[in-house]
């Protein structure tokens, strides 16, 4: 690992291992599959989060699961040759046992299992994040714009509790920093989930950042929603309204309605002590997230939020700890010659004449006195939101079938290692596309530019594999073909099936049967569910084959993504001599 | 030089260079925004005359028209247009070197922005696209950019008929509109202007309202209020068009932009905003303006137009250090101040120990001994005796105040107003001698001088005008007079903060207008045009029940009636009811039975009422009500007026206008029982209600025996 041997960065991640809820044919048992484990691209979808951490120098890592899937999760960070191959430390596994998989993310903060593992500022993640951009990178960012003065950090330590306000959060540093990717575009799946959000540039740095630096599209996060709330205001209300105390704070403000939160969350300590003040907030993306945000320019927003008592309220009880802190007036950003500082507090003494509306005796002081008690500055939330260029760094979450499959042959299309060496590959590239090229016979066709074939695939003569994912221990009978598929582990095609955007489960086979004859099977857009076998002479188009609901899917997506369909059968005049 | 920039750019667009080679690039100034935010000072001169460092208004933007390569000037007056044309035929811009190949002076007696585009498109004298400004613009951004963008999108797109140039600054900036804010809403992707709105809006929400289309249709919105709008915008003749078509717009932003955004599906025009971030624009839109303004001409951050670049004929200026500009034959005593940021004109004398700091000193002065001038604006032959103090003020030209006087910031004395010695002058006053705006020829009307204000013997009186109490907007001030709470926590005073635990975003209610009941009394937003439609209305109504018209003829006219005074459904109600009623007793009169009478007017012109009921449908059965009160209090002085309710409100039911529940409400509501008469009136009603109570299934049959009453 390059960055092995750099400091660490004093980040803690939390990876959150959530239910699945959209991929119902493949996670019905999460004490079996739990989401975290659904291959990617031949991989435990936990590794890419765990893979990013570990390659931004983060080992502190806790994955936080619902105590049913605790015991496979382990079975599979001791067993899945992907995740032991993971550098060390290992992450810790936390079940805590009140959490549920309909537990909201907020809700899962407050339990005191996650509370007491959180001792200083943390990273949150996903479990079905798939994020190639360079966590380095962002914490970069991140350190730049909000990280404490003097190195200064919130958290525990064993001596008790470091005490806020040294590291600038009274002046309005250590915020946090979110990160949002393009949902439009290239490589875009219809109907992916998106949110709403309103962001602010931020005050041009003395010092410009230099051309490659993530800082360029860093902005101030004021708003944020997710796009079905949007949905539900814009209905009842006929348009959005957009408070004005936002817009005289923030001259410009950009609303993009086309990105995605992808759920990575750098926070501070104090995050975690807001979320616990506060019990409504059901979920980190929208409630903390929507609230910080909007706390940045409402006024007394941070008040109701409970954050002065966060930053001031607590001095006095920090007295033992006192001697490491030093004299809670000293303002160190002021001695600072570089940075410009926050906001400027010297306040103009207002002027109180005018020339034509007579309205002089204004309670002058009454005024002053107001404003200047409530006077808190909320740390921002940053958020880092990803142009919309050609080549850039894939960030994605997978949280349906559809992008599952997607990611899954977009991850299959990157360069080996073997291929272009170690130096010039991505992150996420496998060693070899095929693992083992020699199993292979000559008289079939596979298209290894954009496949992937892992460890013991058997394949038989006369088959067509173009872009498929294909997990260990499948077995392709002669005379298959298959375009785009994902194919989990030990699944069996049966000679003679035609397989076209297919998501096949564990352990699932399916029948062949002579290539000459009147029955023939076919499938097009379907999702086989683990175990499940479907037999000869079916053919079936956007249709889920699971346990109890055989042919339920029918009609329910009918029509969906006729034009890929339609690309597929165009594909297809492959000649199979 | 412009010209050649231009035909450069032709070349590089040879399609669309074709037909505009032909045609001189063309500008309106509006030297007349009619509007009164300079009185007292444009009583007695134009607007775009008035001095800003010491160089009158209208030649910042002749010279700012000049440098885009404008070749014909169209100035619009209103006011004092001798005095426009005066000084124009004197100035440079008529000389044969001037740049400007025509300078026309249009007259006309519009008294609002919308009416002069209405105006000018009849006139038919804009041929290609424009540039339209208004008298006080203060820039020196180059347009060639922007025209060049302008016409690229023109030849792509037909629709794209209006480019408004606007300057990026910070959130706070001092030549940024205080109490106004216009809020733009731009796609960014495509440079074009989404929505427009001010700030604070008419209805006093707190709110900006973004169309969920805009949403949905957009992937990125930016909304703007980082920008100085100094109101140049690129035309097109249709944009004189949309203005004609739509006889009820008149402000030029708020009205205008406003409502064709709003309506882009109806007309499908685009208009679109070029947003530059270097270079100065500012409009001189107001007093607090024309300090900002000031300052930046001679802090230099309008160069080249500064004092020393001597734009009129006959000026002198030279920069000193401190940004000091001193014209020739200055005369200060020896042991004055001038302290930087100052500007004074010919011929003025300053006295001994006078300190003078970041003013403007016009022309002819005369400055006292020991005076203190702070930020203020003297105009030309203004004296200021010793000792006193003058402070972010502006004294205009001719004024003279005592010694030992003190005018404190934001004051303003107007022409040849004369302070005595010893006055104190408010900030908020405004002093003049003229009375109202002078008018062609006619000699000025001068108001009795109070000497409270400016001592005795002096000259001047407090101003007040009438005219500006109707203005819905804020004037912004010399001073800026800072809100009750400060801007940033505006909230504090009038806005909610999110509720933490509400499902919605936003928790605002919209307070619904109930109608008023008593209808003889007007209310206070009727204003009198309203009044004008009751009527006109009552009349027109009357006549045609009379003369027995159709009833859809009279819809139809009542319609255009109500639109065109923007009349209320209340108001309509009422007419309905005051001509019916009316009818309805002369018919008794003439010897008709009262049922027969009802028959005949009622039933016959049903379709009338009911377009004038709105609430069928709901259960609360608001206008229901308030037709029968209205009815209710017409009867109260009138012959039988209960016998005639009874037989009304039975028919009404009968021809399903007013449904049990309106009926059963009114009876309820306690407006109906109010005062004796109404009382008396409605008493009679009761059986009809009892009726109605007992059996609401069997009401058809028993109707006929309800009406022999």
């Amino acid at each position: 690992m390059p960055h092995a041997t750099l400091p660490t960065p004093g980040f803690q991640a939390l990876i959150l291992c959530g239910p699945g809820a959209s991929f119902s044919t493949f996670t019905s048992a999460p004490q079996d599959t739990p989401k975290a484990l659904l291959p990617v691209a031949n991989r435990p979808m936990v590794w890419y989060p765990l893979e990013w951490c570990y390659r931004m120098g983060v080992t502190d890592i806790t994955i936080v699961t619902p105590p049913e899937s605790l015991k496979v999760i382990e079975a599979a960070m001791s067993q899945n040759p992907h995740l032991t191959s993971l550098p060390t430390p290992k992450p810790t596994i936390l079940a805590p046992k009140d959490l549920t998989h309909e537990m909201g993310t907020g809700e899962l903060c407050r339990l005191s299992e996650v509370q007491s593992a959180i001792t200083g500022d943390f990273i949150v993640l996903p479990c079905d994040i798939i994020c190639e951009l360079d966590g380095t990178a962002l914490l970069d960012a991140w350190l730049i714009e909000e990280a404490g003065l003097g190195a200064a950090s919130g958290g525990m330590r064993s001596t008790g509790k470091i005490p806020l306000g040294i590291g600038g959060e009274k002046l309005g540093r250590r915020g946090g920093l979110g990160v949002w990717y393009q949902t439009k575009g290239e490589g875009s799946t219809k109907g992916e989930e998106t949110d709403f959000i309103a962001t602010t540039p931020l005050p041009t740095p003395i010092v410009p950042p230099p051309a490659d630096s993530l800082r360029l599209n860093i902005s101030n996060l004021v708003y944020s929603l997710p796009t079905d709330t949007l949905n539900d205001i814009t209905e009842s209300k006929k348009c959005l309204p957009i408070r004005h105390s936002l817009i005289r704070k923030h001259g410009r403000v950009k609303m993009l309605s086309t990105y995605r939160d992808s759920h990575i969350y750098f926070f501070p300590y104090w995050v975690m002590e807001m979320i616990k003040k506060n019990e409504s907030f059901e979920s980190v993306s929208e409630e903390v997230l929507g609230w910080w945000a909007k706390a940045g320019w409402q006024h007394g927003l941070g008040d109701k939020l409970g954050l002065r008592e966060i930053f001031y309220g607590q001095e006095t009880s920090d007295s033992e700890s006192g001697s490491q802190v030093a004299e809670d007036e000293i303002d160190v950003s002021r001695l600072s010659t570089t940075w410009a500082g926050g906001e400027d507090n010297t306040e103009v003494a207002p002027t109180m004449l005018a020339s034509r509306v007579a309205n002089s005796n204004l309670p002058q002081h009454a005024a002053r006195s107001i404003t200047r008690k409530s006077n808190l500055t909320v740390p921002p939330i940053l958020a880092y939101v990803q142009p919309s260029a050609a080549n850039v760094p894939l960030i994605r979450r997978v949280d349906t079938a559809h992008l599952l499959l997607a990611i899954s042959l977009r991850l299959a299309k990157l360069p080996s290692i073997a291929e272009v060496g170690k130096d010039a590959a991505s992150p996420f590239a496998h060693a070899a596309k095929i693992t083992h090229r020699r199993m292979i016979p000559t008289k079939c066709r596979v298209e290894a530019e954009n496949s992937l074939l892992a460890d013991n695939v058997v394949v038989e003569e006369k088959t067509n594999i173009k872009e498929c994912v294909i997990g260990v221990n499948c077995k392709i009978r002669e005379g298959a073909r298959l375009l785009r598929c994902l194919l989990m582990e030990n699944v069996e095609v049966g000679p003679n099936v035609q397989l076209t955007d297919c998501i096949l489960g564990r352990r699932c086979k399916i029948e062949g049967g002579a290539s000459k004859g009147d029955e023939k099977t076919v499938l097009k857009d379907c999702e086989v569910q683990d175990g499940q076998v479907v037999e000869w002479g079916t053919e079936a188009k956007n249709e889920k084959f699971m346990r109890f609901a055989l042919g339920d899917g029918e009609g329910d997506d009918a029509g969906f993504d006729d034009q890929v369909v339609s690309d597929g059968e165009a594909d297809e005049g492959i000649p199979l001599r | 030089m412009p010209p050649k920039g231009k035909r450069g750019h032709a070349n590089d667009k040879p399609k669309s260079g074709e037909d505009e080679r032909d045609e001189p690039l063309q500008a309106v100034i509006l030297a007349d925004p009619f509007e009164t935010r300079f009185s007292p000072f444009t009583l007695e001169r134009p607007r775009c005359l008035l001095p800003l460092a010491n160089t009158p208004l209208i030649e910042y933007t002749f010279e700012f028209l000049a440098s885009a390569g404008v070749e014909e000037v169209f100035v619009y007056c209103g006011a004092h247009r001798e005095q426009v044309e005066d000084y124009i035929n004197r100035s440079k811009w008529v000389s044969r070197s001037s740049p400007f190949a025509k300078l026309e002076l249009i007259q006309s007696t519009s008294n609002s922005i919308g009416d002069a585009m209405r105006d000018l498109d009849s006139r038919g004298l804009l041929i290609g696209d424009f540039i339209m400004v208004y008298g006080d613009v203060v820039s020196n951004l180059p347009l060639e950019s922007a025209l060049a963008a302008h016409r690229a999108r023109r030849t792509k797109d037909k629709n794209a008929i209006m480019t408004m140039v606007l300057r990026a600054a910070g959130t706070s900036h001092r030549t940024k509109a205080r109490s106004v804010n216009p809020v733009f809403v731009i796609d960014p992707s495509k440079d074009r202007c989404l929505h427009f709105e001010q700030m604070p809006n008419k209805d006093g929400s707190n709110f900006l309202s973004i169309d969920s289309e805009l949403l949905s249709s957009n992937q990125e919105l930016d909304v703007r209020q980082d920008l100085i709008d100094a109101g140049i915008d690129i035309c097109t003749p249709d944009v004189l068009a949309l203005w004609s078509d739509n006889f009820d717009f008149q402000a030029p932003r708020k009205g205008f932009l406003h409502s064709v955004l709003k309506d882009y599906e109806l007309n499908g025009k685009t208009i679109h905003t070029h947003i530059v971030t270097d270079h100065y624009a500012a409009r001189v839109r107001n007093l607090h303006a024309y300090d900002a303004v000031s300052k930046d001409i001679t802090s230099r951050w309008a160069y080249p137009l500064c004092p020393d670049s001597n734009l009129i004929q006959g000026q002198s200026y030279r920069l000193q250090k401190g940004n000091i500009y001193k014209e020739d034959g200055v005369i200060l005593a020896r042991d004055c101040v001038i302290n930087s940021k100052t500007v004074i004109g010919r011929g003025t004398s300053i006295g001994e120990k006078s300190v003078i700091s970041n003013s403007i000193i016009g022309r002819n002065c005369y400055i006292g001994r020991g005076v203190t001038i702070d930020g203020a604006y003297i105009w030309d032959h203004a004296s200021i005796a010793d000792g006193t103090t003058v402070k972010r003020a502006i004294v205009a030209n001719e004024a003279s105040l005592g010694k030992k006087c003190i005018v404190e910031p934001g004051a303003l004395i107007s022409y040849g107003v004369i302070i005595k010695d010893g006055v104190t002058v408010r900030g908020e006053s405004r002093i003049t001698r003229a009375k109202r705006r002078r008018e062609n020829g006619e000699d000025l009307d001068e108001g009795k001088s109070d000497p409270e204000v400016v001592g005795e013997g002096g000259g001047g009186f407090e101003f007040h005008d009438s005219d500006e109490d109707d203005e819905d907007e804020v004037v912004d001030g010399l001073v800026h007079r800072q809100p009750m709470y400060n801007l940033s926590h505006h909230n504090l005073s009038n806005e909610s903060i999110s509720t933490l635990n509400s499902d919605s975003e936003a928790d605002f209610q919209v307070s619904h207008h109930t109608p008023s009941s008593s209808f003889l009394s007007t209310t206070s937003q009727d204003s009198d045009h309203a009044a004008n439609f009751d009527h006109d209305a009552t009349g027109s109504i009357y006549d045609s029940l009379v003369e027995g018209h159709e009833t859809a003829n009279i819809q139809l006219e009542l319609t255009a009636l109500r639109m065109s005074t923007n009349a209320s459904d209340h108001q309509v109600r009422r007419a309905i009811i005051v001509s019916f009623v009316k009818r309805l007793s002369q018919l008794v009169k003439s010897g008709t039975s009262v049922k027969d009478a009802v028959v005949q007017v009622f039933k016959q012109h049903k379709d009338l009422i009911e377009r004038s009921i709105f609430d069928k449908n709901t259960s609360v059965k608001s206008d229901q009500v308030d037709f029968l009160l209205l009815l209710q209090t017409e009867l109260t002085h009138r012959e039988n007026g209960n016998m005639i309710l009874v037989s009304v409100a039975t028919k009404l039911i009968e021809l399903d206008v007013i449904g049990d529940d309106g009926l059963m409400q009114w009876w309820d509501s306690p407006k109906s029982s109010e005062g004796e008469d109404m009382r008396k009136v409605k008493e009679k009603t009761r059986q009809l209600v009892d009726f109605l109570n007992q059996s609401s299934e069997e009401e058809s049959e028993d109707d006929d025996e309800e009406d022999s009453d």
